[in-house]
């Protein structure tokens, strides 16, 4: 057992460790680079405490520096441009589960309301699925509340009215 | 019988009520609508049945993704026990850093202006200038912690190609500046980090002094993101432990609105109320912002009637100056806004007391302190515009209403 701000950071990386990585995987980060960005967030969280400075907000506070870390990934990528043939990345996603998964007809539907919305609005609402208060969802995307707010508005709109038409 | 506010709340509102992002003038009023409202409950239900398709849909496809298994928390227990063997990071250094993050590169340009920027002007400042600034203008006042390029010895990892950026913002995730704890006192720096988060103001957060110095906080049935923020915010105190209970039956707020009810019956002082305001949809609005002030003056009420059960005066003088100077900050925050929401009542009350021609007469020796006053307060604004029961006659609410806002007043010029 160690100090007590380590034995939060472990409990923390236990809770939020899938959720952060499938959130950076739907980002469009590789699983493995995704897994190791979350690690990262976690030691970087870790360091803060320990050195007394003030989180407010822990749960955000990772996600908001584990996506920062997923779109420079993701734009240095960008920039170099073309697969690293040397490295042979597993699939972040199981295709085949997920065709099974979206022979559900109301998940399949959802499904495609998410693919013709744009990268914010689903961001935003994974982030609220994840529990996280309109200002915190505000914070990690660097929007306002009230964006936050229309956002999720129409889309739970889209979703009743495609789900239960 | 419950009121019903004369119009549907939009949809937008419904969201935000079922969100819990209500802002509270509203709330009051859009949850007894939809408490009897048929329609809107429906429209409720429909959203609410929206909303978790979507999270099932989500949990459904985030089984779908592969976990590469690289990262487990044995691994980040190992680099963390390095860490902490490590010696903890020059703070000074450790606040500069992340402004100097060149990950990104756009905000590395930037980054790089603004330092060439300052150069430009320090230079021509001059020395003289720069001699007699004081050293803390210098001190940077907020940590910027987005995306910071690690000092963590990480295996090598070559990026794929991915997606090409849809968005290209990149969000500052700002930390506020650490606030110094107060004092060598465990208790006390616990008591400000509490304030600080608002956790004093009616959440079952419990603190005890143990022998020794120690601290014990007791989180009874809290979400859990919020006792994580709270762990989090005392984790950097000495002897001070956060545990979980479970809730404890004699928590007095629970129970304080339903023992304080004076009796049976009553709506007589609402219905000649509507009568004088013109309708019920005015008598409502001014309801909820009365009774919104009335729970923002309970809370700190509270508040402040806890510090004074946990701190009497004896143990009060007995404190070091760091501890008792962070105490009266505390307490001057509560009394700043008590005298405040006390001060809006006052405001909203009078003219309904003018109204209805109630005459201020002597008002009886009571005992005297902002809790008692709250309390009173508390108890007629709820029979008058809450609907809780009451079996006093008119005349008896007016009297009793005139003499409780002549306590609060007399209990709130007490503060100042």
């Amino acid at each position: 057992m160690g100090s007590p701000v380590h034995d939060l950071v472990v409990r923390l990386y236990e809770e939020l460790r899938i959720p952060v990585c499938c959130y950076l995987v739907r980002l469009g980060v590789p699983s493995p680079v995704a897994d190791e960005l979350c690690q990262e967030a976690f030691l970087r969280l870790f360091q803060t405490l320990r050195a007394g400075e003030s989180v407010a907000n822990p749960r955000s506070w990772i996600f908001t520096v584990a996506r920062n870390a997923g779109l420079n990934a993701r734009a240095a990528q960008a920039r170099t441009g073309g697969l690293d043939e040397n490295t042979d990345w597993p699939a972040a996603v199981d295709e085949d589960a997920e065709a099974a998964l979206l022979k559900d007809e109301r998940l399949a539907r959802i499904h495609r309301i998410m693919e013709g919305l744009p990268e914010e609005q689903r961001e935003c609402l994974r982030l609220r699925a994840e529990g996280f208060r309109y200002r915190d969802i505000a914070g990690i995307l660097g929007v306002s509340t009230a964006t936050v707010a229309g956002v999720l508005r129409r889309a739970v709109l889209r979703i009743r009215e495609v789900v239960h038409e | 019988m419950n009121r019903l506010p004369p119009t549907h709340p939009p949809i937008d509102e419904l969201l935000l009520y079922l969100d819990g992002e209500l802002r509270e003038s509203r709330l009051i009023s859009v949850r007894k609508h939809v408490e009897v409202c048929w329609k809107c409950r429906r429209e409720a239900e429909e959203l609410a049945a929206a909303a978790s398709d979507y999270v099932r849909y989500q949990t459904a496809i985030d089984a779908s993704v592969t976990p590469s298994g690289l990262y487990t928390s044995a691994a980040l227990i190992g680099k963390l026990e390095l860490l902490e063997a490590a010696p903890s990071e020059a703070s000074f250094w450790s606040r500069l850093r992340p402004r100097f993050d060149l990950s990104g590169f756009g905000y590395a340009w930037r980054t790089i202006a603004a330092i060439a920027a300052l150069a430009t002007a320090w230079a021509a400042v001059g020395l003289v200038r720069r001699i007699v600034w004081a050293p803390e203008r210098h001190t940077p006042t907020r940590l910027i912690t987005s995306a910071p390029k690690s000092p963590i010895p990480t295996p090598a990892v070559s990026v794929p190609a991915l997606a090409p950026p849809l968005m290209s913002k990149r969000v500052t995730g700002v930390a506020p500046a650490p606030v110094p704890i107060p004092g060598p006192s465990p208790e006390i720096a616990a008591l400000v980090k509490l304030h600080e988060l608002g956790a004093d103001l009616g959440e079952a957060v419990e603190t005890v002094a143990a022998p020794g110095g120690s601290v014990r906080v007791i989180c009874r049935q809290l979400e859990r993101e919020r006792e994580t923020e709270i762990r989090t915010a005392l984790a950097g105190i000495p002897k001070v432990t956060v545990r979980t209970e479970a809730a404890s039956p004699a928590d007095p707020r629970t129970h304080a609105r339903t023992t304080l009810s004076l009796g049976n019956g009553g709506g007589v002082l609402e219905r000649a109320l509507v009568e004088r305001m013109g309708g019920k949809a005015q008598f409502d609005r001014l309801g909820n912002e009365i009774l919104d002030d009335d729970d923002a003056l309970m809370t700190r009420a509270y508040a402040l009637h806890d510090i004074e059960e946990r701190f009497p005066a004896g143990r009060r003088a007995a404190l070091s100056v760091d501890d008792r100077a962070a105490l009266e900050a505390v307490i001057a925050d509560h009394q700043r806004v008590a005298i405040e929401k006390g001060a809006a009542i006052e405001a909203r009350v009078a003219p309904l007391a003018k109204e209805l021609g109630v005459v201020s007469g002597p008002v009886p020796p009571v005992a005297s302190g902002l809790f008692a006053a709250a309390q009173r307060v508390d108890r007629i604004l709820n029979i008058s515009f809450g609907g809780s029961p009451s079996n006093l006659t008119l005349s008896q609410l007016e009297t009793e209403l005139n003499a409780a806002l002549a306590q609060l007043h007399g209990a709130l010029g007490a503060l100042q």
